[in-house]
């Protein structure tokens, strides 16, 4: 998933048996990747986007619909049939190997495309055009199922490129997380589920003189403008952090604000001028 | 008249008393033979299956005893597998009924979410950090 990942286990068990946690641990973030990355191009999601209908395994068929899922549950400003308008922005390979500048990225390509998953039959069917990218819930999503194995011998936390997932504490206590902002970093204590941090100031690059990113507004199918440069969000497991992360990102310091505090999701928000504010009741 | 009846009496009383020695002659004479119809001495094949039948008969009377406890014990533990049953039955609803409330809640929050927890789930701390959350 073209990302780093850090697994750190407080065992509960012996040496042989943390051991095989940590190492089943990798190999089920290894065969997710297999299910689930855009840029493999034999994995699963890559041969459904090419074939546009498909008999899928339980695990793609789950994030898929988690997916879509989540696309209603953020009004659309999570969507994850913007796989257009990230090949259009450049964002066509892992984010290290995109070139600097190149040419104009073309036609806006709103999301909302069409996606029929029925779970009975196991087949996905995209509609016409339409093309999936789970790369960040797809990161949640295995960060989430690591740490539910890592977690059967002991306490744990397993990170994905910044996609956190925790299972129990660390040493009776919450564990500590760093977090960037407005040009400095402050540790958050996360007693529970997960912890994502979406931003567009990772990396950026030109096409057609244009700035791009890699977070999608759905809505304008173009590299969102928010206000927001960063978004940390917490919820209940890494996956749904990763969805709200960028769901409140694209909505903008304002609206984020709002919706963190009515759902009392703790979220730390970092504004294009460097100002931070911590909303949905983290102090 | 009264002779003759008184007669009469006598004779009845006579006869009676007659049949009475018979038979207490008869009786005398089986006490001296055993087996006053027959001169042949006991068939020990018959007293053998005689022997068996009442050997049987004890069996088929400890056999049908023995049936009938094992049919208690089968209907007992009918009767509690059944009461098991019933239980896990019960047990099933409440958890199907469980599931249900826990998929109309989720639908519920699905288009309200709500992260509002009793106990903090996440809040600053002076600890050095373990791991970092990177923008994706």
């Amino acid at each position: 998933m073209g990302t780093d990942v850090e697994l750190l286990l407080v065992p509960a068990v012996d040496a042989d048996e943390a051991e095989e946690a940590l190492a089943g641990a990798e190999r089920e973030i290894a065969r997710i990747e297999d299910v689930a990355s855009r840029f493999r191009h034999d994995s699963e999601l890559s041969r459904l986007n090419a074939a546009g209908t498909l008999e899928v395994s339980p695990d793609l068929m789950r994030i898929v619909t988690l997916a879509l899922a989540m696309r209603d549950a953020t009004g659309g400003r999570f969507d994850p049939t913007v796989h257009a308008a990230m090949i259009a922005a450049g964002y066509d390979r892992t984010l290290a190997d995109i070139p600097a500048d190149g040419p104009d990225a073309g036609a806006p390509q709103p999301g909302g495309g069409e996606v029929v998953a029925d779970p009975g039959t196991g087949r996905i069917t995209l509609g016409a055009g339409v093309a999936l990218d789970l790369g960040g819930i797809a990161k949640g999503w295995a960060a989430d199922r690591a740490a539910d194995i890592l977690g059967m011998a002991g306490s744990c936390l397993v990170s994905m490129g910044g996609d956190i997932a925790v299972r129990g504490s660390l040493d009776g206590e919450p564990w500590p997380i760093e977090v960037e902002h407005g040009g400095d970093t402050a540790t958050i204590g996360l007693t529970r589920g997960g912890m994502a941090t979406s931003g567009t100031d990772r990396r950026r690059w030109r096409r057609g003189g244009e700035q791009m990113h890699h977070v999608i507004d759905p809505v304008t199918g173009r590299p969102s403008t928010t206000d927001l440069v960063r978004v940390t969000a917490i919820a209940e497991d890494a996956a749904h952090a990763e969805v709200w992360a960028t769901a409140l990102l694209v909505s903008g310091a304002s609206a984020a604000t709002e919706e963190a505090d009515r759902m009392g999701m703790p979220t730390v928000l970092v504004g294009s001028d460097g100002h931070t504010t911590s909303v949905g009741g983290l102090v | 008249m009264r002779t003759t009846e008184q007669s009469k009496k006598m004779v009845r009383r006579t006869a009676i008393g007659g049949s009475l020695l018979a038979m207490t002659a008869v009786g005398v004479a089986f006490a001296a033979n055993p087996y006053p119809h027959t001169t042949r001495p006991p068939d020990p094949t018959l007293a053998s299956l005689q022997q068996r039948e009442k050997v049987l008969a004890r069996d088929a009377t400890i056999l049908n005893e023995e049936h009938a406890a094992v049919w208690d014990q089968y209907k007992l533990a009918l009767t509690e597998r059944n009461q098991e049953i019933e239980q896990i039955n019960a047990i099933n609803s409440r958890i199907q009924a469980q599931r249900s409330q826990q998929a109309a809640a989720a639908a519920a929050s699905s288009s309200s979410p709500s992260y509002s927890q009793s106990s903090p789930q996440a809040t600053y701390v002076p600890s050095p950090p373990v791991a970092s959350s990177g923008a994706s």
